[in-house]
């Protein structure tokens, strides 16, 4: 299977005035297509660091990233931006939704910077909202939502566009168990059809949903687990 | 997309109603503010440039070396005009302007005073001023006609036809009126009533050949294809070729007449246009004191727009497309603060025409106005948005959504800068109102050196001039004045001065300019002037008085006599001889040292006559008594009387104009300055609730925190002050160079802005420092 991500001695280093921390050190990992990966590891072990790499909002210091066989590791803010465009899909613990926009609203945006005509931006929402259940709440402003709906908007926004990979942040973080279950089963549901996935999380219930599970301490990778009925 | 940003730009302004508020509110006052000075400067830019030939119209100058100093001046001799009419080819048309005068105008019985001049035929083909009934050519064929204007015609007609009428000009000439013109727009320096022929002057005799009388504006209309430079040095030398006068001729231009109306040392000087230029700057300063509002509050709320922006990124928004967003949103508010700015000027151009004398319209109809209007609101929206559209769009995603969305340090300095610059702006406006209005006062509490009160003057009519004698005497006995003294002009100006006196001992070669005044009798009892050395010139008492002559100090200063009683002075062809010396008393300006002043005997001539009331009866009696006597001797001239005291106030007019409208623009400036402020503290008070309630549950006093959270604040406007106050005492000095008699710019007068300014920023500023000083500390710790 092709690889989707591929870093090399990837480095990131965090510099204050007085102290230099390294974020994370020769990270070497490969994703391939289709994949569901989760990261896991301590606080402050390097995930989000990594994950902010791998969806292309932050540079690393040093190494290389391929992304869709691109070497991006250089790339600047707006090569990124072009390129996560479409490509990449976010989902995070605490759903970023913009508040001023209602559901339908937080959903269509993705579509609006691709340019799509209006027609078809709004049969793809409608069709992605449907299936995340959460159409009757179209009209709703994010605070209006329960959290898991919330949630499922998120999804919805980050999936609307068809993204290659969906990135997702300790997803279930802020949600009780029966709405992370559910948010884990569309994750499953998603990847099932095709999409990559890379989740970070803390919760061992979670990452039983990944093929594998790769281990960060101390901005390393400590260990690989492929899990028993993925491997090759 | 664009849907999406009104969206989210309108939703945010109604979700942040205080902020919105604050913003909308100092845009609006900006830019309101700044459409009517730019409302006024297009007026005052407007004067006399509807003429069709503008470019070909001049004023004719004169100009002539003074010791070493170059002066000019825009008055001239009356033989002027139709000598250039005749001998310089270059010369289309011409007319001599004498300046608007009352003189009576009797149509039947009715008789009323109307301002008239007298021109040439070339007036009303030079200039676009469109002729109701007659014709341009037709209307002065003849000696004996009188044009007038629309209302003149309504106050001495009603609605009857006057072509063809006859009207009887100071009781003696008869007229036909032959010409009504349109009433004159405001935005001309032209503004009369009556217009009566050049020619007919002559008849009257009136018209001297004498180069040396320097009395009326002569204008000429220079052929199209002639070139100004060409015309400019065959017109130079035309005066010192018929006469012997050391004068030379300068051509003005029309077209800048009415905002540049002197040379200095023969070189162009600013007149008026200082004032539009100065308040151009304020106009300007205004607008970004209020872009400067929208910038700090816009990027001092970036931690709460920061979640959107990094969700807009990982979106796909590239940096173009937020920036455009910001812009959008400042363009939002930038639009609704236009109208509503629009309503205000509609509202208070009425006030501002009657305080400074227009007559500015409401351009809303004219489709120019919304050419330049709709740019001009576009522009601001994009400077205001500028900052924090670059800003916001900056944030990076990956550390917003890492929670690390404070402000960057360099921010935070850039909006201490801005409040810095709006402060010093205020403080440098605080200071000019402070400076224009100590200066007005300190002239008008000048000792102008005589007694203004109940001292009235009238014209001094033909019927009354041969019968004055009589009719002083009757008003004395009468009770209703205590004096009464003939005089060449009111109190309150001087219309006649002269290079040509000599006196013993004067240096022929330096030439020197010196006021003339006159008075028959009582000139000192009458006005309150004080004698200081000699006695007052009394033709009644002493017949010999006819060239008797009092000196001002001023003007005994410049002749330098050791004994002046008896000394002899020349002037007009006559010796005249000093009675006496009397303290300066101000003539002119309240704002210029007193000038040189030669008080002529009634050899001299009179046209106007002063009357000190009497203290033991009401003016209204007193006047009442007066304009019997009047009436008996001047029937048919109305009794028109002017309080001096009014007319001094008039003096401080113009001064009190540029007071009036720093004073408004100022608060304008202080007002928006304010209100970012305020909002500023309110989000910087929300922003360290949780520090606040952290010292507080530690034993902060709510005093120890309002001197937290202000002296922040009062640091920037201590530093804005040191910047804005030598700014503003340098400025201030240039205005208070236009003046001789001036205040000193003491320590006192900046110890007073700086205590104003600081007052302000503090009241402002401590009332979010009290509110969250007083909040509960639970309800910020409960969320930890």
């Amino acid at each position: 299977m092709e690889n989707i991500i591929k870093t090399t001695h990837l480095k990131k280093l965090y510099t204050t005035e007085e102290v230099e921390t390294t974020a994370l050190d020769d990270i070497n990992i490969e994703i391939k297509k289709g994949e569901f990966v989760a990261i896991m590891g301590p606080s402050g072990c390097g995930k989000s660091t990594l994950l902010n790499i791998i969806g292309l909002l932050d540079n690393p210091d040093d190494g290389q990233y391929h992304f869709l066989n691109e070497e991006v590791a250089k790339y600047s803010e707006r090569q990124r931006s072009q390129l996560r465009k479409g490509n990449i899909g976010f989902v995070f613990q605490s759903f970023n939704l913009i508040d001023e926009l209602t559901c339908y609203e937080n959903v269509e945006l993705p579509l609006l910077y691709l340019k799509l005509p209006a027609d078809e931006r709004k049969k793809k929402v409608v069709e992605v909202l449907t299936r995340m259940n959460i159409m009757h709440r179209k009209d709703h402003f994010p605070q209006q939502l329960s959290g898991g709906q919330q949630q499922r908007v998120a999804i919805a926004r980050a999936i609307v566009a068809k993204p290659a990979v969906i990135l997702a942040d300790e997803p279930t973080g802020n949600l009780d168990s029966a709405n992370g279950e559910e948010v884990m089963r569309l994750l499953e549901e998603l990847n099932n059809e095709g999409t990559t996935i890379v989740m970070v999380t803390h919760s061992p219930h979670d990452a039983n949903y990944a093929h594998r599970i790769i281990n960060l301490f101390d901005g390393k990778v400590v260990t690989e687990n492929i899990r028993e009925q993925f491997r090759v | 997309m664009f849907t999406n940003y009104v969206k989210i730009a309108w939703r945010n302004l109604w979700r942040n109603k205080e902020f919105s508020f604050i913003n909308i509110i100092g845009l609006t006052f900006g830019i309101g503010g700044a459409v009517l000075i730019l409302l006024w400067i297009q007026y005052e830019r407007s004067f006399d440039q509807f003429h069709e030939k503008k470019d070909q119209l001049f004023e004719v100058w004169n100009q002539a070396d003074f010791n070493g100093e170059i002066s000019s001046w825009g008055w001239t001799p009356k033989p002027l005009g139709p000598v250039l009419g005749a001998d310089q080819a270059e010369v289309a048309a011409f007319t001599r302007y004498q300046t608007p005068y009352d003189m009576l105008l009797k149509y039947q019985v009715k008789g009323i005073n109307q301002q008239t001049v007298v021109i040439d035929p070339g007036f009303f083909t030079m200039f676009d001023f469109p002729l109701i009934m007659g014709e341009k050519d037709q209307v002065f064929a003849k000696p004996e006609s009188l044009v007038l204007t629309e209302s003149a015609v309504k106050r001495l007609f009603g609605d009857e036809n006057p072509i063809g009428k006859e009207v009887v000009l100071e009781n003696q000439t008869s007229l036909i009126v032959t010409g009504v013109l349109a009433d004159f727009p405001s935005n001309t320096k032209f503004q009369f009533d009556a217009a009566i022929p050049w020619a007919l002057y002559k008849q009257l005799g009136f018209e001297d050949e004498f180069w040396g009388n320097n009395s009326v504006i002569t204008y000429i209309e220079l052929h199209p294809e002639v070139s100004l430079e060409t015309a400019a040095a065959n017109i130079k030398g035309v005066t010192k070729k018929y006469s012997k006068e050391p004068v030379d001729l300068i051509l003005h231009p029309l077209t800048i007449a009415h905002l540049y109306d002197r040379y200095e040392n023969g070189v162009l000087a600013e007149g008026k246009i200082k004032m539009i230029k100065l308040f151009f700057c304020i106009a300007i300063l205004i607008i970004l004191i209020a872009c400067i509002n929208f910038m700090n509050l816009s990027t001092a709320r970036s931690e709460k727009r920061a979640k959107e922006i990094g969700i807009r990124k990982i979106s796909g928004a590239g940096r173009g497309r937020l920036i455009l967003q910001f812009i959008g949103e400042s363009m939002v508010t930038t639009v609704i603060a236009s109208f509503l700015a629009l309503l205000i000027v509609s509202l208070l151009i009425p006030h501002f025409n009657n305080l400074m004398g227009t007559s500015i319209n409401l351009p809303f109809g004219g489709s120019i106005f919304w050419i330049i209007y709709i740019p001009f609101v576009f522009l601001i929206g994009i400077i205001a948005g500028s900052y924090p559209a670059l800003f916001l769009s900056s944030l990076l995603p990956a550390k917003i959504l890492k929670g690390k969305t404070s402000s960057p340090k360099s921010a935070f300095s850039l909006r201490k800068v801005l409040v810095v610059t709006q402060f010093t702006f205020a403080a440098i406006l605080i200071a000019a109102t402070l400076v224009v209005k100590s200066q007005i006062d300190f002239a008008q509490s000048r000792n102008a050196g005589y007694d203004r009160d109940q001292l009235i003057y009238l014209m001094m009519s033909d019927q009354l001039r041969d019968k004055y004698e009589s009719f002083r005497a009757e008003v004395l006995s009468s009770g209703a004045a205590t004096s009464l003294t003939r005089t060449m002009s009111p109190i309150s100006e001087t219309w006649s001065n002269t290079w040509g006196m000599s006196w013993e001992g004067k240096d022929p070669d330096v030439t020197i300019t010196i006021d003339r005044y006159s008075t028959d009798a009582d000139l000192s009892k009458t006005l309150g002037l004080n004698i200081i050395e000699g006695r007052d010139i009394d033709i009644y008492q002493y017949a010999t008085d006819s060239n008797a002559v009092l000196l001002n100090e001023a003007a005994l200063k410049l002749m330098d006599f050791e004994n002046p009683l008896g000394q002899l002075i020349k002037d007009n062809n006559k010796e005249w001889k000093v009675v006496g010396i009397v303290e300066d008393f101000v003539v002119n300006s309240p704002f210029h040292q007193v000038k040189p002043l030669v008080i002529f005997g009634p050899k001299a001539w009179f046209n106007v006559f002063h009357l000190k009331l009497s203290p033991s009866n009401s003016v209204a009696e007193n006047l009442a008594k007066v304009e019997q006597i009047f009436d008996k001797y001047s029937a048919d001239f109305p009794f028109d009387y002017t309080f001096v005291d009014q007319d001094y106030a008039n003096k401080f007019q113009s001064e009190q104009r540029v007071s009036a409208l720093t004073l408004w623009f100022s608060g304008l400036a202080i007002f928006i300055s304010c209100m970012g402020l305020f909002g500023l503290a309110a989000f910087m008070a929300e922003q360290r609730l949780k520090e606040i309630s952290v010292r507080k549950v530690l034993g902060a006093s709510s005093a120890n925190l309002v001197v937290l959270l202000t002296s922040d604040f009062i640091k920037l406007v201590a530093i804005s002050l040191l910047i804005g106050i030598p700014i503003a005492w340098y400025v201030m000095n240039i205005w208070l160079e236009n003046f001789n008699y001036r205040i000193e710019l003491g320590v006192g007068i900046f110890g007073l802005v700086a205590l104003i300014t600081l007052l302000i920023a503090l009241l402002t500023v401590s009332s979010q420092a009290l509110k969250a000083a007083w909040s509960n500390p639970i309800k910020a710790l409960k969320g930890d």
